[in-house]
């Protein structure tokens, strides 16, 4: 009798736990907060406060000796969006910020995302709506929503060889679906089946359990089979930095840039028509950044031009304003080299893919210097 | 769908065992059992079902037929055709890959001008064991060894019974057909503490020790080339006891599985490393399949009537097939002719093997037998040549290194295959100490379930 009950304990056990915030069981805010599938990346008007947050790249490599630990606070608004409470409620704002996990602040505290940032530079209202993949529509809802006529729409755009957010078409959402077939005005009971569904996904026990056995897995109990899709590096000065291991890879492939430049140009052209302006922002790999400064270098692909930079080119080349991270961040990264300690002076956290609140604030002064540049 | 997954824990099981001794007759009962069966099978790639369904429909008609008819052509008839239609199956989708490349390889080795294509087969799960089970039923009701059922959802509930569907045993229709006649009168009760016993042993071989033993050896093996000669003997080990306790387990859970729904079914391993010779290795390694090669391929053949050389070349023919049968790779082929040279030699050499003491025999058999592991594992000859050389011309460097609960977990599994009793010569009584003990093991199991990669049963590629 005692097997079948271990079943049962351990069913009702999962269906407990499935219903305590995910905040309990995350390492850090992006795995706590996120709805992928609804309409808004975060969950609306949360507070994620860690003091034992640590990089992806420790996570995702099991490398518990790479991880360092910092004290992090990731509040979003009622729009979902990482932004103080109100911002959304305000409205008007001097500048709205799109983009991946590098514009949303994944490691980064509510202080320190580049909206956070450039707001701070220029004394304007910048709203983050970073984070999220959002479509045309999206876009130009929230801009209009929020950005005052005449604004600035910031697309931060990552190194990642395809078209930056998804392709143009109308993508209907969860909650979105749920309401064109329950009831348009039935929002809350759509919010609940969410919260359900967004609770049944997610097994605590499943991440305990996995937990328990990344212990084991650590090269000395057992082999460690994460191990693999982390690579372990060192800087010239010896300080260690991890890198994800696909992004070696991509850093020799030759991607197309036209998709890209295609994409932009077509986005420029529509939000124009909304009386909005555009700026580009290139935010480059961390293995792009610091392959020069690895012992041995990595001298990169044999090829006429990176990608970012022919991507940059052909924007300019469009006449969309551009801010191409690249050479600007391989240049902090090299006169940081030697300053040493736990990632000091660096501009990527040595132990995730992000950039850190030093790389957030040089990008936000290269971002208002040419936004400064497109005033009338 | 898998025993070591959580919806066969939570949704699965419950429900089918539930609603099984819910319904009292024996009809319905069939029914529920095929309805499962195929359940079970389509949470695979439900389009497969048909050809299970395609597979037990002809069977049937043909079991009927066999049933009704006396006349020899029309009994002929009705066992030709049938086994024809199922090995056409199992040769299509396990074997027409594996014709086509081997074709072109030596086409490409004689430089002829010709190359086969043709779209990328799936493998059916299960179509090997599937396909045995209604062959050996054709077979023996050709040789009047059973009467074949009238009732279509008896023989149905036969062949996609759950627990035994996709990875064996190869349950025959003789060894059942008394329980799935009496599947009305079963005690509910009855089967109970034997079968999660059963089943709870099964979990744990599986899960704790098989699949700890997999972690090890998996990132080691993935190039041979970067053993050293202590790490590949090291590697062999893992495999032997790991394939071990991945099958049996299976097997005890599929048992386990059969006492909860009142059906016995029979032993599949009997501690086969504990064998004295290679011919006793093969009376105890998957008991199923190796008596049903003796009784359906064998003796056909001839077995051992006439000449010496006839046998041999009987023993050679069935085990170079039954490592066809373990999968479409010359690799197997080679494991099955390795075990054949084996059962030769031994013939020829009994006298003298069976002269000395037992536990060098024990130990000289399953040496030989760890041998033909490294075929058996190797995804290639190039594999396999790398495996042994590593193994036989001596390389210093460090044993596998960062596994020492790797160790500790091969320790435990040698005694146990060597020394210890297997699930059937165990004493299954409820007593606290080891129903506690077995349900701790199982939590564990569970716990390894959740927070590890999904890990299939070895034999379900097969």
């Amino acid at each position: 009798m005692l097997v079948p009950v271990t079943i049962g304990c351990a069913f009702a056990a999962d269906l407990t736990l499935r219903m305590l915030p995910h905040d309990l069981f995350s390492f850090r805010a992006w795995e706590a907060t996120r709805t992928p599938g609804e309409d808004a990346p975060f969950l609306p008007n949360h507070r994620y406060h860690s003091d034992r947050t640590y990089g992806n790249l420790a996570a995702v490599g099991n490398l518990r000796a790479f991880r360092q630990y910092r004290s992090v606070t990731f509040t979003t608004d009622e729009l979902g969006y990482a932004n103080a409470p109100d911002l959304a409620r305000r409205g008007g704002a001097a500048a709205i910020v799109f983009g991946s996990s590098f514009a949303a602040g994944s490691e980064l505290g509510d202080d320190s995302t580049l909206a956070a940032q450039l707001a701070r530079q220029t004394g304007r209202t910048v709203y983050n709506a970073g984070g999220g993949d959002p479509n045309f529509a999206e876009i130009r809802w929230l801009a209009r929503r929020l950005v005052a006529p005449g604004g600035l729409v910031i697309l931060e755009y990552p190194e990642r060889g395809d078209v930056p957010f998804i392709t143009p078409v109308h993508v209907t959402h969860r909650t979105a679906r749920c309401r064109e077939v329950i009831a348009p005005r039935l929002t809350g009971v759509c919010s609940v089946l969410g919260w359900l569904a967004r609770h049944a996904a997610v097994s605590p026990l499943q991440i305990l359990a996995q937990r328990g056995l990344k212990l084991l897995q650590d090269d000395r109990w057992l082999p460690n089979p994460y191990a693999g899709t982390v690579l372990q590096a060192r800087l010239r000065d010896g300080q260690g930095m991890l890198f994800l291991a696909q992004e070696r890879v991509a850093f020799h492939l030759a991607a197309p840039d036209a998709p890209a430049v295609r994409y932009v140009r077509w986005l420029d052209r529509k939000l124009g028509r909304e009386n909005f302006r555009v700026l580009v922002v290139l935010v480059p790999r961390k293995y792009t950044v610091y392959a020069p400064l690895l012992d041995p270098p990595d001298p990169g692909p044999d090829q006429s031009a990176p990608y970012l930079d022919r991507v940059e080119q052909g924007l300019r080349a469009a006449g969309i304003p551009v801010v191409n991270l690249t050479a600007r961040f391989r240049a902090a990264a090299t006169a940081a080299l030697g300053r040493g300690g736990a990632g000091g002076g660096s501009i990527y956290f040595p132990d995730d893919t992000h950039w850190n609140a030093a790389g957030a604030a040089l990008a936000a002064r290269d971002i208002a210097r040419t936004w400064g540049g497109l005033e009338p | 769908m898998l025993f070591n997954s959580l919806p066969f824990l939570y949704g699965f099981l419950p429900l089918t065992y539930l609603v099984f001794w819910r319904l009292k007759g024996k009809q319905s009962r069939y029914v529920w059992l095929t309805l499962t069966g195929y359940v079970f099978y389509a949470f695979w790639n439900y389009r497969f079902c048909a050809l299970m369904a395609l597979s037990t429909v002809v069977s049937y008609l043909a079991g009927l037929g066999l049933r009704t008819w006396t006349d020899p052509q029309r009994r002929r008839l009705c066992l030709i055709a049938p086994v024809t239609i199922d090995l056409c199956l199992l040769g299509f989708f396990k074997y027409a890959n594996f014709a086509m490349d081997t074709a072109n390889r030596v086409a490409g080795l004689l430089h002829l001008p010709f190359y086969l294509s043709g779209p990328e087969i799936i493998l059916p799960v299960g179509i090997s064991f599937y396909t045995f089970h209604t062959i050996t039923y054709i077979v023996d009701a050709y040789r009047r060894t059973i009467t074949p059922t009238r009732n279509f959802f008896e023989f149905s509930c036969y062949v996609s019974l759950f627990s035994q569907l996709v990875a064996g045993p190869i349950v025959r229709f003789s060894q059942i057909e008394r329980d799935l006649e009496n599947i009305d009168r079963g005690d509910r009760r009855a089967g109970w503490a034997l079968g999660w016993s059963f089943f709870t042993i099964g979990m744990v071989k599986k899960v704790l020790i098989a699949d700890t033993i997999a972690a090890a050896i998996n990132p080691a093996l993935a190039d041979v080339t970067t053993l050293s000669t202590s790490s590949a003997w090291l590697c062999l080990l893992g495999y032997a006891y790991q394939i071990y306790f991945d099958f049996s387990g299976y097997s005890d859970m599929a048992v386990g599985l059969g006492h909860l729904f009142g059906l016995r079914i029979p032993q599949n391993f009997n501690s086969p490393y504990q064998a004295l010779d290679i011919s006793d290795f093969w009376r105890r390694w998957h008991i199923s399949l190796s008596t049903c090669l003796r009784d359906y391929l064998y003796i056909p053949l001839g077995g051992n009537r006439g000449p010496r050389w006839m046998a041999y070349r009987n023993v050679m023919i069935t085990m170079l097939l039954g490592g066809l049968w373990h999968g479409a790779s010359w690799t197997f082929v080679a494991w099955g002719g390795y075990h054949g040279a084996l059962l030769m030699a031994y013939r020829l050499g009994r006298r003298h093997w069976d002269a000395a003491p037992a536990l060098l025999r024990r130990a000289g058999t399953f040496l030989l037998v760890l041998v033909g592991w490294v075929f058996f594992r190797s995804t290639s000859f190039p594999m396999a040549i790398d495996w042994l050389e590593r193994m036989f011309a001596w390389r210093p460097a460090p044993a596998l290194s960062g596994a020492s609960l790797f160790l500790l977990v091969l320790a435990v599994s040698a005694a146990v295959a060597h020394f210890g009793s297997n699930t059937f010569a165990m004493r299954h009584q409820p007593r606290p100490a080891v129903a506690v003990s077995l349900a701790v093991l199982f939590a564990l199991g569970l716990l390894v379930i959740y927070g590890g990669p999904r890990m299939p049963f070895l034999y379900f590629q097969f």
